[in-house]
Protein backbone atom coordinates (compact mmCIF):
# COMPACT_ATOMS: atom_id res chain seq x y z
CA UNK A 1 0.00 0.00 0.00
CA UNK A 2 1.00 3.57 -0.85
CA UNK A 3 0.66 6.49 1.48
CA UNK A 4 0.10 9.30 -1.02
CA UNK A 5 -0.17 12.08 0.84
CA UNK A 6 -2.63 13.89 -2.30
CA UNK A 7 -3.33 17.15 -0.64
CA UNK A 8 -4.99 18.21 -4.31
CA UNK A 9 -2.42 21.07 -4.88
CA UNK A 10 -3.54 21.22 -8.94
CA UNK A 11 -7.12 22.09 -7.60
CA UNK A 12 -5.85 25.55 -6.70
CA UNK A 13 -7.68 27.87 -4.80
CA UNK A 14 -10.47 27.00 -1.88
CA UNK A 15 -8.59 23.50 -1.45
CA UNK A 16 -5.08 24.13 -2.48
CA UNK A 17 -1.92 23.72 -0.13
CA UNK A 18 -0.12 25.77 -2.23
CA UNK A 19 -0.22 29.72 -1.15
CA UNK A 20 -2.36 28.39 1.69
CA UNK A 21 -0.49 31.25 3.79
CA UNK A 22 -1.58 34.17 1.53
CA UNK A 23 -5.40 33.07 0.00
CA UNK A 24 -7.15 30.31 2.49
CA UNK A 25 -9.89 31.23 3.12
CA UNK A 26 -11.50 32.84 6.74
CA UNK A 27 -13.97 30.41 8.81
CA UNK A 28 -16.63 32.27 9.59
CA UNK A 29 -16.63 32.09 13.08
CA UNK A 30 -13.98 31.26 15.91
CA UNK A 31 -14.34 30.00 19.28
CA UNK A 32 -12.33 32.14 21.60
CA UNK A 33 -10.29 29.98 24.42
CA UNK A 34 -10.45 31.77 28.08
CA UNK A 35 -7.56 33.94 28.64
CA UNK A 36 -5.86 32.10 31.50
CA UNK A 37 -6.20 30.39 34.12
CA UNK A 38 -8.02 30.66 37.12
CA UNK A 39 -5.71 30.50 40.19
CA UNK A 40 -7.20 28.61 43.30
CA UNK A 41 -10.12 27.19 41.79
CA UNK A 42 -10.59 23.44 42.92
CA UNK A 43 -8.84 21.80 40.39
CA UNK A 44 -5.60 23.90 41.18
CA UNK A 45 -5.25 20.74 44.11
CA UNK A 46 -3.61 18.29 41.92
CA UNK A 47 -3.83 14.20 43.17
CA UNK A 48 -0.67 13.54 40.86
CA UNK A 49 1.51 15.89 41.98
CA UNK A 50 3.22 15.72 38.37
CA UNK A 51 2.39 18.00 35.81
CA UNK A 52 2.77 16.15 32.47
CA UNK A 53 0.24 13.40 34.14
CA UNK A 54 -2.21 16.00 34.85
CA UNK A 55 -1.72 16.95 31.51
CA UNK A 56 -2.87 14.07 30.32
CA UNK A 57 -5.60 13.32 32.72
CA UNK A 58 -7.34 16.92 31.53
CA UNK A 59 -6.57 16.16 27.96
CA UNK A 60 -8.12 12.48 27.92
CA UNK A 61 -11.44 13.49 26.81
CA UNK A 62 -13.30 14.10 23.65
CA UNK A 63 -14.68 17.29 24.73
CA UNK A 64 -13.18 19.80 26.88
CA UNK A 65 -15.31 21.73 29.26
CA UNK A 66 -14.27 25.40 30.12
CA UNK A 67 -12.48 24.08 32.93
CA UNK A 68 -10.62 21.24 31.19
CA UNK A 69 -9.44 24.39 29.04
CA UNK A 70 -8.68 26.35 32.21
CA UNK A 71 -6.67 23.71 33.84
CA UNK A 72 -5.06 23.02 30.90
CA UNK A 73 -3.34 26.49 29.96
CA UNK A 74 -2.66 26.53 33.94
CA UNK A 75 -0.24 23.47 33.72
CA UNK A 76 1.10 24.28 30.20
CA UNK A 77 2.39 27.66 31.93
CA UNK A 78 3.69 25.98 34.46
CA UNK A 79 6.54 24.79 31.58
CA UNK A 80 6.41 20.78 31.79
CA UNK A 81 8.85 18.46 30.28
CA UNK A 82 7.01 18.35 27.18
CA UNK A 83 9.41 15.26 26.03
CA UNK A 84 8.11 13.47 28.98
CA UNK A 85 4.46 14.62 27.72
CA UNK A 86 5.11 13.05 24.40
CA UNK A 87 6.52 9.77 25.81
CA UNK A 88 3.68 9.78 28.37
CA UNK A 89 0.67 10.35 25.98
CA UNK A 90 2.27 7.68 23.48
CA UNK A 91 2.79 5.28 25.91
CA UNK A 92 -0.95 5.65 26.89
CA UNK A 93 -1.95 5.36 24.13
CA UNK A 94 -3.58 9.29 24.33
CA UNK A 95 -1.52 10.74 20.87
CA UNK A 96 -4.71 12.33 19.16
CA UNK A 97 -6.45 13.30 22.66
CA UNK A 98 -3.30 15.32 23.59
CA UNK A 99 -2.93 16.79 20.63
CA UNK A 100 -5.85 17.97 19.86
CA UNK A 101 -6.88 18.92 23.19
CA UNK A 102 -3.56 21.16 23.89
CA UNK A 103 -4.13 22.51 20.36
CA UNK A 104 -7.89 23.39 20.79
CA UNK A 105 -7.07 24.38 24.52
CA UNK A 106 -3.63 26.49 24.26
CA UNK A 107 -2.03 26.56 21.13
CA UNK A 108 -0.51 29.70 21.33
CA UNK A 109 1.23 28.87 24.56
CA UNK A 110 2.80 25.44 23.85
CA UNK A 111 5.65 25.02 21.98
CA UNK A 112 5.37 24.34 18.20
CA UNK A 113 8.00 21.41 18.14
CA UNK A 114 5.88 19.54 21.10
CA UNK A 115 2.66 20.20 18.70
CA UNK A 116 4.22 18.89 15.08
CA UNK A 117 5.79 15.88 16.66
CA UNK A 118 2.50 15.09 18.50
CA UNK A 119 0.69 15.55 15.05
CA UNK A 120 2.96 13.64 12.87
CA UNK A 121 2.12 10.26 15.43
CA UNK A 122 -1.42 11.11 14.97
CA UNK A 123 -1.24 10.79 11.41
CA UNK A 124 0.82 7.98 11.34
CA UNK A 125 -1.84 6.46 14.10
CA UNK A 126 -4.54 7.71 11.57
CA UNK A 127 -2.46 5.54 8.29
CA UNK A 128 -2.39 2.34 10.45
CA UNK A 129 -5.67 2.34 11.96
CA UNK A 130 -7.26 2.05 8.54
CA UNK A 131 -4.85 -0.37 7.71
CA UNK A 132 -5.87 -1.92 10.74
CA UNK A 133 -9.39 -1.72 9.89
CA UNK A 134 -8.99 -2.90 6.24
CA UNK A 135 -7.24 -5.64 7.67
CA UNK A 136 -10.32 -6.38 10.07
CA UNK A 137 -12.57 -6.74 7.39
CA UNK A 138 -11.00 -8.66 4.57
CA UNK A 139 -10.51 -11.28 7.82
CA UNK A 140 -14.22 -11.13 8.85
CA UNK A 141 -15.44 -11.77 4.66
CA UNK A 142 -13.26 -15.01 5.28
CA UNK A 143 -15.07 -15.90 8.01
CA UNK A 144 -18.24 -14.69 6.45
CA UNK A 145 -17.99 -16.89 3.47
CA UNK A 146 -16.78 -19.68 5.38
CA UNK A 147 -20.20 -19.26 7.40
CA UNK A 148 -17.83 -18.36 10.93
CA UNK A 149 -19.79 -16.39 12.80
CA UNK A 150 -17.24 -13.23 14.29
CA UNK A 151 -17.48 -10.54 16.76
CA UNK A 152 -15.23 -8.18 15.98
CA UNK A 153 -14.68 -6.39 19.38
CA UNK A 154 -12.15 -3.44 20.63
CA UNK A 155 -9.62 -2.02 18.29
CA UNK A 156 -11.44 0.11 14.89
CA UNK A 157 -14.78 -0.86 15.54
CA UNK A 158 -14.05 0.17 19.24
CA UNK A 159 -12.92 3.57 17.84
CA UNK A 160 -15.15 4.20 15.25
CA UNK A 161 -18.53 3.56 18.31
CA UNK A 162 -16.66 5.46 21.26
CA UNK A 163 -14.58 8.16 19.34
CA UNK A 164 -16.28 8.62 15.67
CA UNK A 165 -12.62 8.43 14.93
CA UNK A 166 -10.48 5.60 13.80
CA UNK A 167 -7.56 7.42 14.62
CA UNK A 168 -8.07 7.99 17.76
CA UNK A 169 -7.23 4.38 19.12
CA UNK A 170 -3.59 3.47 18.57
CA UNK A 171 -4.30 -0.88 18.35
CA UNK A 172 -1.97 -3.32 18.59
CA UNK A 173 -3.67 -6.03 17.19
CA UNK A 174 -7.17 -7.05 16.31
CA UNK A 175 -9.33 -9.10 18.49
CA UNK A 176 -12.04 -11.51 16.54
CA UNK A 177 -14.42 -13.48 18.69
CA UNK A 178 -15.99 -16.86 17.32
CA UNK A 179 -17.53 -20.33 18.48
CA UNK A 180 -15.35 -22.48 20.15
CA UNK A 181 -16.83 -25.31 17.22
CA UNK A 182 -15.20 -22.93 14.32
CA UNK A 183 -12.06 -22.28 16.01
CA UNK A 184 -10.46 -25.44 14.15
CA UNK A 185 -11.68 -24.19 10.71
CA UNK A 186 -10.97 -20.84 11.60
CA UNK A 187 -7.51 -21.89 12.28
CA UNK A 188 -7.11 -23.44 8.35
CA UNK A 189 -8.41 -20.18 6.80
CA UNK A 190 -6.23 -18.25 8.45
CA UNK A 191 -3.24 -20.07 7.65
CA UNK A 192 -4.39 -20.26 4.31
CA UNK A 193 -4.56 -16.56 3.96
CA UNK A 194 -0.47 -16.92 5.55
CA UNK A 195 -1.24 -16.03 9.25
CA UNK A 196 0.97 -18.49 11.09
CA UNK A 197 0.21 -19.11 15.27
CA UNK A 198 2.61 -17.13 16.82
CA UNK A 199 3.23 -20.24 18.78
CA UNK A 200 3.51 -23.00 17.38
CA UNK A 201 2.52 -26.78 18.59
CA UNK A 202 1.75 -29.64 17.90
CA UNK A 203 -2.19 -30.64 17.45
CA UNK A 204 -2.45 -32.30 20.89
CA UNK A 205 -1.03 -29.18 22.05
CA UNK A 206 -3.94 -27.01 19.81
CA UNK A 207 -6.35 -29.57 21.93
CA UNK A 208 -5.24 -28.74 25.10
CA UNK A 209 -5.00 -24.43 24.69
CA UNK A 210 -8.55 -24.85 23.04
CA UNK A 211 -9.75 -26.81 26.06
CA UNK A 212 -7.96 -24.58 29.03
CA UNK A 213 -7.75 -20.61 27.47
CA UNK A 214 -9.62 -18.36 25.65
CA UNK A 215 -7.53 -17.42 22.39
CA UNK A 216 -4.70 -17.97 19.96
CA UNK A 217 -2.48 -15.47 18.52
CA UNK A 218 -1.89 -15.28 15.31
CA UNK A 219 0.90 -13.01 13.05
CA UNK A 220 1.13 -12.36 9.22
CA UNK A 221 4.12 -10.11 7.79
CA UNK A 222 3.06 -6.51 7.39
CA UNK A 223 -0.35 -7.79 9.35
CA UNK A 224 -1.59 -6.65 12.60
CA UNK A 225 -1.80 -9.37 14.86
CA UNK A 226 -4.92 -11.22 14.83
CA UNK A 227 -6.11 -12.44 18.66
CA UNK A 228 -8.15 -14.94 18.20
CA UNK A 229 -11.13 -15.73 20.53
CA UNK A 230 -13.10 -18.35 21.82
CA UNK A 231 -13.98 -16.94 25.00
CA UNK A 232 -12.92 -13.27 26.54
CA UNK A 233 -11.02 -14.49 29.79
CA UNK A 234 -8.92 -17.09 31.11
CA UNK A 235 -10.72 -19.01 33.87
CA UNK A 236 -13.17 -21.47 33.41
CA UNK A 237 -16.53 -20.62 34.34
CA UNK A 238 -15.47 -16.70 34.61
CA UNK A 239 -17.11 -14.44 32.17
CA UNK A 240 -18.38 -17.52 29.94
CA UNK A 241 -20.15 -15.18 27.64
CA UNK A 242 -19.78 -16.97 24.09
CA UNK A 243 -21.06 -16.25 20.18
CA UNK A 244 -24.21 -17.79 21.04
CA UNK A 245 -25.10 -16.08 24.04
CA UNK A 246 -24.26 -12.43 22.51
CA UNK A 247 -26.07 -12.71 19.29
CA UNK A 248 -29.35 -12.13 20.11
CA UNK A 249 -27.77 -8.71 21.45
CA UNK A 250 -25.67 -7.65 19.33
CA UNK A 251 -25.86 -4.87 17.01
CA UNK A 252 -24.60 -3.85 13.73
CA UNK A 253 -22.36 -1.32 12.42
CA UNK A 254 -21.41 -0.01 9.13
CA UNK A 255 -17.39 0.01 8.36
CA UNK A 256 -16.66 0.46 5.29
CA UNK A 257 -19.93 -0.51 3.47
CA UNK A 258 -20.15 -3.57 5.64
CA UNK A 259 -22.65 -4.12 8.45
CA UNK A 260 -20.22 -5.82 11.28
CA UNK A 261 -21.61 -7.12 14.43
CA UNK A 262 -20.97 -5.56 17.54
CA UNK A 263 -21.40 -5.74 21.18
CA UNK A 264 -24.08 -3.61 22.92
CA UNK A 265 -22.83 -0.98 25.47
CA UNK A 266 -23.65 -3.32 28.69
CA UNK A 267 -21.60 -5.81 27.26
CA UNK A 268 -18.91 -3.54 26.06
CA UNK A 269 -18.89 -2.28 29.21
CA UNK A 270 -17.71 -5.67 30.70
CA UNK A 271 -15.31 -6.44 28.19
CA UNK A 272 -13.66 -3.08 28.56
CA UNK A 273 -13.46 -3.22 32.51
CA UNK A 274 -12.24 -6.90 32.47
CA UNK A 275 -9.46 -6.15 30.42
CA UNK A 276 -8.32 -2.91 31.53
CA UNK A 277 -8.01 -4.94 34.94
CA UNK A 278 -6.45 -7.47 34.13
CA UNK A 279 -3.90 -5.20 32.66
CA UNK A 280 -3.94 -3.26 35.61
CA UNK A 281 -5.31 -0.41 33.86
CA UNK A 282 -1.61 0.63 33.02
CA UNK A 283 -2.86 2.40 30.03
CA UNK A 284 -4.62 5.38 30.03
CA UNK A 285 -6.55 4.91 26.14
CA UNK A 286 -8.53 1.80 28.19
CA UNK A 287 -10.11 3.75 31.04
CA UNK A 288 -11.21 6.72 28.60
CA UNK A 289 -12.88 4.40 25.86
CA UNK A 290 -15.28 2.99 29.23
CA UNK A 291 -15.72 6.92 29.97
CA UNK A 292 -16.45 7.89 26.82
CA UNK A 293 -18.80 4.98 26.09
CA UNK A 294 -20.51 6.17 29.76
CA UNK A 295 -20.83 9.57 28.16
CA UNK A 296 -21.54 8.72 24.80
CA UNK A 297 -25.48 7.38 25.80
CA UNK A 298 -27.53 6.13 28.71
CA UNK A 299 -26.45 2.66 29.47
CA UNK A 300 -28.98 -0.08 30.70
CA UNK A 301 -27.45 0.06 34.49
CA UNK A 302 -29.39 -2.50 36.05
CA UNK A 303 -28.99 -5.00 32.87
CA UNK A 304 -24.96 -4.74 32.61
CA UNK A 305 -24.80 -5.39 36.72
CA UNK A 306 -26.99 -8.00 36.15
CA UNK A 307 -24.45 -9.69 33.50
CA UNK A 308 -21.63 -8.70 35.59
CA UNK A 309 -23.13 -10.42 38.34
CA UNK A 310 -23.75 -13.34 36.57
CA UNK A 311 -20.54 -13.68 34.88
CA UNK A 312 -18.79 -13.03 38.04
CA UNK A 313 -16.81 -9.77 37.24
CA UNK A 314 -18.95 -7.41 39.00
CA UNK A 315 -16.21 -6.70 40.83
CA UNK A 316 -14.03 -5.42 37.76
CA UNK A 317 -17.28 -3.46 36.25
CA UNK A 318 -17.43 -1.42 39.68
CA UNK A 319 -13.67 -0.70 39.37
CA UNK A 320 -13.29 0.35 36.00
CA UNK A 321 -16.54 2.84 36.24
CA UNK A 322 -15.44 4.34 39.54
CA UNK A 323 -11.82 4.74 38.20
CA UNK A 324 -13.47 6.34 34.73
CA UNK A 325 -15.75 8.69 36.67
CA UNK A 326 -13.18 9.95 39.44
CA UNK A 327 -10.68 10.67 37.10
CA UNK A 328 -12.28 11.27 33.76
CA UNK A 329 -15.53 12.68 34.74
CA UNK A 330 -17.71 9.34 33.30
CA UNK A 331 -21.38 9.58 34.43
CA UNK A 332 -22.61 6.98 36.61
CA UNK A 333 -25.41 6.28 38.99
CA UNK A 334 -25.26 7.15 42.59
CA UNK A 335 -25.91 3.31 43.66
CA UNK A 336 -23.04 2.37 41.49
CA UNK A 337 -20.70 4.95 43.05
CA UNK A 338 -22.08 4.20 46.71
CA UNK A 339 -21.27 0.23 46.06
CA UNK A 340 -17.58 1.14 44.98
CA UNK A 341 -17.25 3.16 47.86
CA UNK A 342 -17.97 1.34 50.52
CA UNK A 343 -15.99 -1.81 49.01
CA UNK A 344 -12.50 -1.46 51.02
CA UNK A 345 -10.86 -3.65 48.53
CA UNK A 346 -12.33 -2.11 45.47
CA UNK A 347 -10.67 0.97 47.09
CA UNK A 348 -7.29 -0.10 47.64
CA UNK A 349 -7.38 -1.46 44.01
CA UNK A 350 -8.02 2.31 42.36
CA UNK A 351 -5.48 4.13 44.72
CA UNK A 352 -2.74 1.39 43.14
CA UNK A 353 -3.90 2.64 39.72
CA UNK A 354 -4.24 5.80 40.69
CA UNK A 355 -0.35 5.93 42.42
CA UNK A 356 0.46 4.01 39.12
CA UNK A 357 -0.73 6.76 36.66
CA UNK A 358 1.01 9.65 39.70
CA UNK A 359 4.31 7.45 39.12
CA UNK A 360 4.24 7.95 35.60
CA UNK A 361 7.04 5.02 35.42
CA UNK A 362 6.29 4.18 31.95
CA UNK A 363 8.93 1.68 31.95
CA UNK A 364 7.35 -0.27 34.55
CA UNK A 365 4.02 0.40 34.09
CA UNK A 366 2.69 -3.56 33.61
CA UNK A 367 5.08 -4.49 36.18
CA UNK A 368 4.24 -5.52 39.86
CA UNK A 369 5.69 -9.08 41.22
CA UNK A 370 3.62 -11.57 40.78
CA UNK A 371 2.38 -11.45 44.03
CA UNK A 372 1.36 -8.26 43.71
CA UNK A 373 -0.31 -8.73 40.67
CA UNK A 374 -2.14 -12.03 41.55
CA UNK A 375 -3.27 -10.16 44.54
CA UNK A 376 -4.83 -7.35 42.50
CA UNK A 377 -6.36 -9.88 40.38
CA UNK A 378 -7.62 -11.76 43.34
CA UNK A 379 -9.07 -9.06 45.09
CA UNK A 380 -11.32 -8.44 42.02
CA UNK A 381 -13.01 -11.78 42.58
CA UNK A 382 -16.62 -11.79 43.65
CA UNK A 383 -16.82 -14.43 46.02
CA UNK A 384 -14.73 -16.91 47.36
CA UNK A 385 -16.14 -19.26 44.99
CA UNK A 386 -14.60 -17.09 42.67
CA UNK A 387 -11.08 -16.73 44.42
CA UNK A 388 -10.63 -20.50 44.68
CA UNK A 389 -11.14 -20.51 41.06
CA UNK A 390 -8.94 -18.00 40.06
CA UNK A 391 -5.96 -19.37 42.44
CA UNK A 392 -6.87 -22.72 40.76
CA UNK A 393 -6.65 -21.07 37.21
CA UNK A 394 -3.05 -19.72 38.43
CA UNK A 395 -1.47 -22.70 39.59
CA UNK A 396 -3.04 -25.43 37.30
CA UNK A 397 -3.08 -23.80 33.61
CA UNK A 398 -0.62 -23.55 31.48
CA UNK A 399 0.18 -20.66 29.23
CA UNK A 400 0.72 -20.94 25.21
CA UNK A 401 3.98 -21.36 25.63
CA UNK A 402 4.05 -24.73 27.73
CA UNK A 403 1.36 -26.26 25.18
CA UNK A 404 4.26 -26.51 23.01
CA UNK A 405 5.44 -29.88 25.18
CA UNK A 406 2.90 -32.45 25.55
CA UNK A 407 3.54 -35.56 27.25
CA UNK A 408 1.50 -38.23 27.53
CA UNK A 409 -0.65 -38.48 30.59
CA UNK A 410 -3.49 -40.98 31.42
CA UNK A 411 -5.24 -41.17 28.56
CA UNK A 412 -4.42 -38.01 27.09
CA UNK A 413 -1.38 -35.70 26.60
CA UNK A 414 -0.72 -32.82 28.70
CA UNK A 415 2.04 -30.07 28.25
CA UNK A 416 4.90 -30.99 30.46
CA UNK A 417 5.29 -27.46 32.22
CA UNK A 418 1.43 -28.12 33.38
CA UNK A 419 2.91 -30.73 35.95
CA UNK A 420 5.40 -28.70 37.06
CA UNK A 421 3.40 -25.73 37.10
CA UNK A 422 1.95 -25.56 40.84
CA UNK A 423 5.54 -25.66 41.85
CA UNK A 424 7.02 -22.92 39.11
CA UNK A 425 4.16 -20.72 40.47
CA UNK A 426 4.59 -21.67 44.02
CA UNK A 427 8.33 -20.94 43.81
CA UNK A 428 7.52 -17.56 42.12
CA UNK A 429 5.11 -16.73 44.82
CA UNK A 430 7.33 -17.05 47.26
CA UNK A 431 10.63 -15.61 45.92
CA UNK A 432 8.29 -12.22 45.49
CA UNK A 433 7.24 -12.41 49.22
CA UNK A 434 10.56 -12.98 50.39
CA UNK A 435 12.60 -10.81 47.94
CA UNK A 436 13.92 -7.48 48.83
CA UNK A 437 11.58 -5.01 47.04
CA UNK A 438 12.93 -3.39 43.81
CA UNK A 439 12.14 -0.01 44.01
CA UNK A 440 11.78 0.27 40.58
CA UNK A 441 8.87 -1.64 40.86
CA UNK A 442 7.12 -0.26 43.17
CA UNK A 443 5.27 3.26 42.52
CA UNK A 444 7.81 5.57 43.20
CA UNK A 445 6.80 9.04 43.90
CA UNK A 446 8.15 11.24 41.35
CA UNK A 447 10.26 14.07 42.93
CA UNK A 448 9.25 17.65 41.68
CA UNK B 1 -11.32 6.07 -18.79
CA UNK B 2 -14.08 9.29 -18.48
CA UNK B 3 -16.33 10.37 -15.78
CA UNK B 4 -19.72 12.03 -16.09
CA UNK B 5 -19.11 16.07 -16.00
CA UNK B 6 -19.78 17.48 -12.22
CA UNK B 7 -22.69 19.77 -12.53
CA UNK B 8 -24.41 21.64 -9.74
CA UNK B 9 -27.88 18.99 -9.47
CA UNK B 10 -25.46 16.54 -9.67
CA UNK B 11 -25.60 14.10 -6.45
CA UNK B 12 -22.75 12.86 -4.65
CA UNK B 13 -21.88 10.53 -2.16
CA UNK B 14 -18.69 8.91 -0.46
CA UNK B 15 -17.80 5.28 -1.90
CA UNK B 16 -18.86 2.66 0.35
CA UNK B 17 -15.68 0.73 -0.39
CA UNK B 18 -13.06 3.15 2.15
CA UNK B 19 -12.07 4.24 5.62
CA UNK B 20 -11.50 7.53 6.54
CA UNK B 21 -10.24 8.96 9.76
CA UNK B 22 -10.02 12.77 10.47
CA UNK B 23 -6.49 13.95 12.11
CA UNK B 24 -6.81 17.12 13.17
CA UNK B 25 -8.49 19.52 10.73
CA UNK B 26 -7.88 17.23 7.75
CA UNK B 27 -8.85 13.61 6.59
CA UNK B 28 -7.07 10.40 5.68
CA UNK B 29 -8.79 8.04 3.32
CA UNK B 30 -8.11 4.61 2.75
CA UNK B 31 -9.31 3.39 -0.99
CA UNK B 32 -10.23 -0.59 0.08
CA UNK B 33 -10.11 -1.45 -3.47
CA UNK B 34 -6.53 -0.33 -4.40
CA UNK B 35 -4.83 0.22 -1.16
CA UNK B 36 -4.10 3.67 -1.89
CA UNK B 37 -4.27 6.52 1.16
CA UNK B 38 -5.55 10.10 -0.15
CA UNK B 39 -4.80 12.88 2.59
CA UNK B 40 -7.14 15.73 2.23
CA UNK B 41 -6.51 19.32 3.50
CA UNK B 42 -9.16 20.69 5.79
CA UNK B 43 -11.70 22.18 3.28
CA UNK B 44 -11.94 19.08 1.20
CA UNK B 45 -12.05 17.57 4.52
CA UNK B 46 -15.21 19.74 5.41
CA UNK B 47 -17.00 18.49 1.74
CA UNK B 48 -15.62 14.80 2.58
CA UNK B 49 -17.36 15.17 5.64
CA UNK B 50 -20.57 16.55 4.11
CA UNK B 51 -20.94 13.61 1.45
CA UNK B 52 -21.22 10.68 3.85
CA UNK B 53 -24.98 11.47 2.99
CA UNK B 54 -25.95 12.33 -0.23
CA UNK B 55 -25.78 15.77 -1.57
CA UNK B 56 -26.15 17.89 -3.82
CA UNK B 57 -23.40 19.78 -5.58
CA UNK B 58 -24.98 22.63 -5.27
CA UNK B 59 -26.25 22.15 -1.36
CA UNK B 60 -21.99 21.45 -0.66
CA UNK B 61 -21.33 25.11 -2.47
CA UNK B 62 -24.05 26.52 -0.27
CA UNK B 63 -22.48 24.66 2.63
CA UNK B 64 -18.60 26.52 2.05
CA UNK B 65 -20.03 29.90 1.33
CA UNK B 66 -21.77 29.60 4.63
CA UNK B 67 -18.36 28.83 6.05
CA UNK B 68 -16.14 30.34 4.16
CA UNK B 69 -15.23 34.09 2.88
CA UNK B 70 -15.56 32.44 -0.80
CA UNK B 71 -16.66 33.62 -3.77
CA UNK B 72 -19.62 31.06 -4.64
CA UNK B 73 -18.77 30.89 -8.42
CA UNK B 74 -14.84 30.34 -7.79
CA UNK B 75 -15.67 27.94 -4.93
CA UNK B 76 -18.37 26.05 -7.42
CA UNK B 77 -15.14 25.68 -9.85
CA UNK B 78 -13.29 24.51 -7.03
CA UNK B 79 -16.05 21.94 -6.38
CA UNK B 80 -16.03 20.68 -9.54
CA UNK B 81 -12.69 19.84 -9.83
CA UNK B 82 -12.40 18.35 -6.52
CA UNK B 83 -15.24 16.27 -7.11
CA UNK B 84 -13.85 14.99 -10.52
CA UNK B 85 -10.81 13.89 -8.23
CA UNK B 86 -12.44 11.99 -6.02
CA UNK B 87 -14.58 10.29 -8.92
CA UNK B 88 -10.87 9.68 -10.41
CA UNK B 89 -9.66 8.01 -7.04
CA UNK B 90 -12.78 6.16 -7.17
CA UNK B 91 -13.29 7.80 -3.61
CA UNK B 92 -17.22 9.15 -4.57
CA UNK B 93 -20.14 8.42 -6.70
CA UNK B 94 -22.03 10.41 -8.34
CA UNK B 95 -25.21 10.73 -10.18
CA UNK B 96 -27.18 12.88 -12.32
CA UNK B 97 -23.70 14.23 -13.91
CA UNK B 98 -23.74 15.36 -17.53
CA UNK B 99 -22.50 12.58 -20.26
Amino acid sequence: MVFLNARLPRCGGLFSDEGAEVNAPQRRSVVESPSGAEVGTPLAATPYGNKEVEILMSCARLQLEEKDIRRIRQLVGQEPDWDRLILLAVFHRLTAFVVQNLTAAAADIVPVRTLEILRTRFIQDGATALRQTAELLEILRLFREARIYAIPYKGPVLAAYVYGNLAYRRCMDLDVLISRQDVPRARDLLEKSGYVPRHSMSPAGREFLLNHRHSEIFERPSSPVLELHWAFAKQRGMFAMGVEELRPRLGTRNVGGVAVPVLNPEDLLLVLCVHGANHLWSRLEWLCSVAELLKKEPLNWSEAMRYATDYHVEKYVILGTLLAHDLLGAPIPESVLDRARSDRSIVRLASIVGQKLAAADVEHAETLNSVERDLFRLRLQSTTKDRLRYLSHRLTTPSREDTRLMVPLGRGTVPLPAILRPFHVLGVLIAGIFRPADPKKRYPQRKK
Amino acid sequence: MSFPEVTPESTVIASSEQVACDVGDETVVLNLKDGIYYGLNSVAASVWRSIQQERKVAEIRDMLVQEYEVDPEACMDDLFALISQLMEWRLVEMKNGKK
